[in-house]
């Protein structure tokens, strides 16, 4: 048709080639030879140039013409796009409904933090192995006490303690089992000209051959070599990389050159390197030299004296229990040999024994992480159920827009694509916020508990925890995002168009009920444990100490090992002197041990006319100045305490504890006894009794203790003073240090703090379990509240018309508000029944860390009950409310 | 985008719609030709290009040149789809209609038909 070609090429312009293509197309494939079909074209034709040249077509040809031209997605391959669509369209409905989305990503980011951030810590410390070439070999070996032979049957740990010299150098080289065995015995060093005064550091000295069993290279100089044992070399000593920085300067030329410590000179021969490490289990971790042992000291010539730190290699192909079996032989044999030193008065001797040094390393605080991570993985469990039920209510209440495209023609894997893409999106956002949270907590957990878990050092964020936490979301995701679409995509769209408002069915609700009964019982679980760790801290901090601690600080000085000449016994006195003239203080004391701290001597006491072997043993032995125990406010029940003429030529006078009197003196008269004291028999009276204090810890229960005149104690080498004051921290601490530079300038003032710091310390492993069990319960709480107001909003919205006709029907808004709440306290009641079931169960693990709470403990059961109850029925009360809200005729009108 | 779309424009969004479903290209012909066949009504190609530039203005469809085809003479095609805002927008005014219709259709049926009395 020629007049058709003519006016279409009226239509000029960049589309013009397009549309006369299309009519071209449109003819050919109408033209059926009529001449219906020719109007049909020519009418067409005309109409489609008049739009054309339309002022407004022109117009927006222009502003489309200057936006650039449109894109081809289906270039790159469809899939992709298809894909990019349903991200950009979650991001989307995420911004439209953002607390919902919010939701979704708060409650997997925590589940997926706190499992991250617990389970690295479980990993880095128990499940790694320790930083040395072959460390599985690697032992502990030490001394075992006749009957204490197991400090954890159910762990396999050996109780082990220190080792004489003698006893070591023999078992060294007889043991087959092991390849190595090496000795280590920390020393204080003293640096007279420390940045801030005298300062204490550690010193370990090492026998021969250790660094070699865990494969250390020097980084400057060398190691030890074998006449450097043999003391053919004068001393020497390395430093650890640290202390080369910080002390020499990082200076290369610090090799040869000497240091004083323990006012001896002694030639710096190299500088361990960066990594080096050693075993916390047998070394801790803040030596800063490093010197061979010397075996010149009078110390290494006793059997009896057991001050070195063992631990060995595994021969090839050895067995723990080959080298525990072989060890108990050797025991044997010392003691049949050696028996001075070996063997109790009672007859029985020292045993030998081994742990793996990764298990001596982490010992008893396995247990507490295993517990930590089944905390958190329960955490995990509601965070996951919750998040789970959030999608899905999401995913209904969109079930609408489903049923809305499916009739519109949208295929059905599109539609479960972009569900699924949208519950993934979430899932992933939270696993990123998890991350963060993971990286946050156990950077907090590093600062938080220094010293508290062993390799710590070790500790990093765990990627592959991660990374299976945030598959695990994902997965949720999926599942959450799936099943609506396929129930919508399943082809009954006239079903959901009829629910595009949000109806479903009953039998989906009661799935989600029992959703959210799970997460109420799980987080029940948390809340009891949460509430038996405070209630036991509590009792714990209620323990009466059995002094006043309120205004008391106290600090240390002195050394085990001090340098020559060095204050012992009654020259400490004068050092008392120089504190009293500090003003402001109200009293002022000496002793050789202070409360919450471990005692450092237990004197062996005995009748006089009983058998040498009959010793009372586990009594803790205090040296005391005069005025102690008026000083820390110690009730003296009976007699006197200390007296200043209790002097070093007196008969000894013994100030025991009432537990020492229930336990050892029952029924006697305490005043005027006598003992004999010590392995000289030196006999001493007792002139007073007093109240009982704490010893080490507040869970240990009251334990006997005798006190003595600190002048009698001759040569005691450190002192702990007590003093209480009501000044300013700061200022006193000044004064203290100062009055200790003028006693000794040479000696540090070591340890100063205030009593209640140290009482606090003796708790922090407690507090700090208390801390992130009650953090867990606390989220767990958060969480279970968040799934029941979730799920019980949703179903007021879906009963919107049904209690529309009931009020309508003449139902107050009481029955309504009724109808909610009955359901809510289904929930409730069955979550908390499954909830206090296996709380039942669960709480046992629990029993070794409580203090005067049972496990089972009823009390703690009921608050959390009723903890747990009263938060899920609060959730329950805003949907109720809404509920009552309901407008009867417009609900009506609703599907 | 809360803009209500015009009867022409929801019959040039359904047609995308089931184009797209159908895995069929959809240009000025295919489009026409669906509601053609949907509605027994004949639009002009010139009405079905204004719609499509409206839409396109207003970000409810997207589209982009094709390479030439024998089939007209070496011309190049313009294609379109729906895109999310599209179909939103489709779905609202679906639902609009579905909510404002719901149990009264039979009423208009009636009323339409002429035969309810008044």
């Amino acid at each position: 048709m020629r007049l058709t070609r003519w006016l279409a090429a009226l239509i000029r312009g960049p589309d013009a080639e397009v549309v006369r293509g299309d009519l071209h197309e449109a003819w050919r494939s109408d033209d059926d030879g009529s001449w219906r079909a020719r109007g049909a074209h020519l009418r067409d034709v005309v109409a489609t140039v008049a739009a054309w040249w339309s002022p407004a077509a022109v117009r927006r040809r222009r502003r489309l013409a200057r936006r650039g031209p449109g894109t081809n997605p289906t270039g790159g391959g469809g899939g992709m796009s298809g894909w990019w669509r349903d991200l950009r369209l979650a991001a989307r409905r995420a911004r439209r409904h953002p607390r919902a989305a919010l939701m979704v990503v708060g409650v997997l980011g925590l589940g997926i933090g706190a499992t991250t951030a617990v389970y690295s810590v479980v990993d880095g410390v128990m499940l790694r192995s320790l930083p040395y070439p072959e460390a599985q070999r690697l032992v502990a070996v030490g001394v075992t006490f006749p009957g204490r032979e197991w400090r954890d049957d159910a762990a396999g740990l050996q109780y082990l303690a220190g080792v004489s010299y003698l006893n070591f150098a023999e078992v060294r080289d007889r043991a087959r089992t092991l390849d190595r065995l090496v000795g280590l015995q920390r020393l204080g060093a003293l640096i007279p000209d420390g940045p801030a005064g005298p300062e204490l550091v550690g010193m370990m000295a090492v026998t021969e051959g250790f660094f070699e069993t865990l494969g250390v290279r020097p980084h400057l100089g060398r190691l030890f070599g074998p006449d450097d044992f043999a003391g053919r070399t004068g001393s020497v000593t390395l430093l650890t990389y640290g202390t080369w920085m910080q002390r020499f300067g990082g200076d290369p030329d610090v090799i040869g050159r000497p240091v004083s410590s323990q006012g001896a000179a002694q030639t710096i021969v190299g500088v361990l390197p960066p990594d080096f490490q050693a075993p916390e289990a047998v070394a801790g971790d803040d030596n800063e030299f490093w010197v061979p042992l010397e075996l010149d000291h009078p110390r290494y010539e006793s059997r009896g004296n057991r001050s070195l730190t063992l631990f060995g290699r595994l021969a090839m192909g050895a067995t723990l229990d080959e080298a525990r079996t072989e060890l108990d032989g050797l025991a044997a044999d010392l003691a049949r040999t050696w028996p001075d030193g070996n063997v109790y008065p009672d007859g029985t001797h020292f045993g030998w024994g081994a742990n793996l040094l990764r298990a001596e390393t982490v010992g008893a605080t396995g247990r507490t992480l295993l517990i930590f991570l089944g905390a958190a993985g329960l955490l995990l469990a509601i965070a996951v159920l919750n998040a789970t039920n959030l999608l899905f209510v999401r995913s209904l209440e969109s079930a609408g827009d489903l049923g809305v495209r499916t009739a519109l023609g949208a295929s059905r894997s599109s539609l479960v694509r972009q569900n699924v893409v949208e519950a993934l999106v979430l899932a992933l956002a939270g696993g990123l916020l998890g991350s963060g949270l993971a990286a946050a907590s156990v950077a907090a957990f590093r600062s938080l508990a220094p010293g508290l878990v062993p390799r710590m050092q070790d500790v990093s964020v765990d990627l592959r925890v991660l990374g299976a936490a945030v598959a695990l979301s994902a997965l949720v995701g999926v599942a959450a995002g799936l099943v609506p679409a396929l129930r919508v995509g399943a082809g009954n769209v006239a079903q959901g168009l009829r629910r595009s408002a949000g109806a479903v069915a009953g039998g989906r609700t009661a799935w989600m009920d029992g959703v959210v009964a799970i997460q109420v019982a799980l987080a029940l679980v948390l809340v009891t444990g949460g509430t038996l760790l405070t209630r036991s801290f509590v009792e714990l901090r209620s323990v009466d100490p059995g002094f006043d601690p309120e205004g008391l600080t106290t600090f240390s000085m002195g050394t085990k090992r001090g340098p020559d000449p060095e204050p012992a016994g009654d020259a400490w006195m004068a050092l008392l002197d120089e504190v009293r003239a500090i003003p402001g203080l109200t009293a002022v004391a000496g002793a050789s041990n202070l409360p919450y701290e471990n005692p450092n001597w237990a004197p062996s006491l005995r009748r006089p006319g009983s058998a040498p072997d009959e010793l009372m043993l586990g009594n803790a032995g205090y040296l005391v100045t005069p005025g102690y125990f008026e000083a820390l406010g110690i009730p003296v029940l009976r007699g006197r305490g200390i007296r200043a003429s209790d002097g070093p030529d007196d008969v000894v006078a013994v100030v025991v504890n009432q537990a020492f009197v229930d336990t050892h003196l029952a029924g006697d008269d305490p005043l005027g006894a006598t003992f004999l004291l010590g392995d000289e028999d030196t006999p001493a009276q007792v002139v007073g009794v007093v109240g009982n204090v704490v010893q080490t810890r507040a869970e240990e229960g009251l334990r006997p203790a005798v006190y003595l005149s600190f002048r009698q104690g001759e040569g005691w080498p450190w002192i702990r003073v007590i003093v209480r004051s009501d000044r300013e921290a700061q200022a006193l601490t000044t004064d203290l240090r100062a009055a200790g530079a003028r006693y000794a300038a040479h000696l540090p003032v070591d340890r100063l703090s205030s009593m209640a710091d140290r009482m606090a310390r003796t708790r922090s492993e407690p507090r700090i379990n208390m801390l992130l069990l009650t953090g867990f319960a606390g989220v767990a709480l958060l969480l279970a509240a968040a799934g029941v107001y979730a799920t019980l909003a949703h179903a007021v919205t879906l009963r919107r018309r049904e209690m529309g006709i009931r009020m309508a029907l003449g139902a107050d808004a009481g029955a309504v508000l009724g109808l909610v709440l009955r359901r809510n306290l289904v929930l409730a009641v069955g979550g908390l029944a499954v909830g206090l079931a296996a709380s039942w169960a669960a709480t046992g693990v629990l029993g070794r860390y409580l203090f005067e709470v049972t496990a089972r403990d009823p009390v703690s059961l009921a608050l959390a009950t009723l903890v747990l109850a009263m938060a899920t029925l609060a959730a329950g009360l805003a949907p109720a409310m809404r509920a009552t809200r309901v407008d009867p005729t417009g609900s009506l009108n609703a599907p | 985008m809360s803009k209500t779309l015009g009867e022409f424009e929801q019959s040039v969004l359904f047609a995308l719609l089931e184009l797209e479903r159908e895995e069929a290209e959809a240009y000025g012909v295919s489009i026409r030709e669906t509601i053609r066949r949907r509605t027994d009504r004949s639009a002009s190609t010139g009405a079905v290009y204004t719609t499509l530039d409206r839409l396109r203005e207003h970000g409810l469809v997207d589209s982009w040149t094709s390479e030439p085809t024998g089939e007209r003479g070496g011309r190049r095609r313009r294609l379109y789809r729906l895109t999310p805002e599209g179909a939103e927008a489709l779905s609202r005014s679906v639902r609009i209609f579905q909510d404002m219709s719901r149990g009264l259709l039979g009423h208009l049926e009636a009323r339409a038909g002429g035969g309810v009395d008044g």
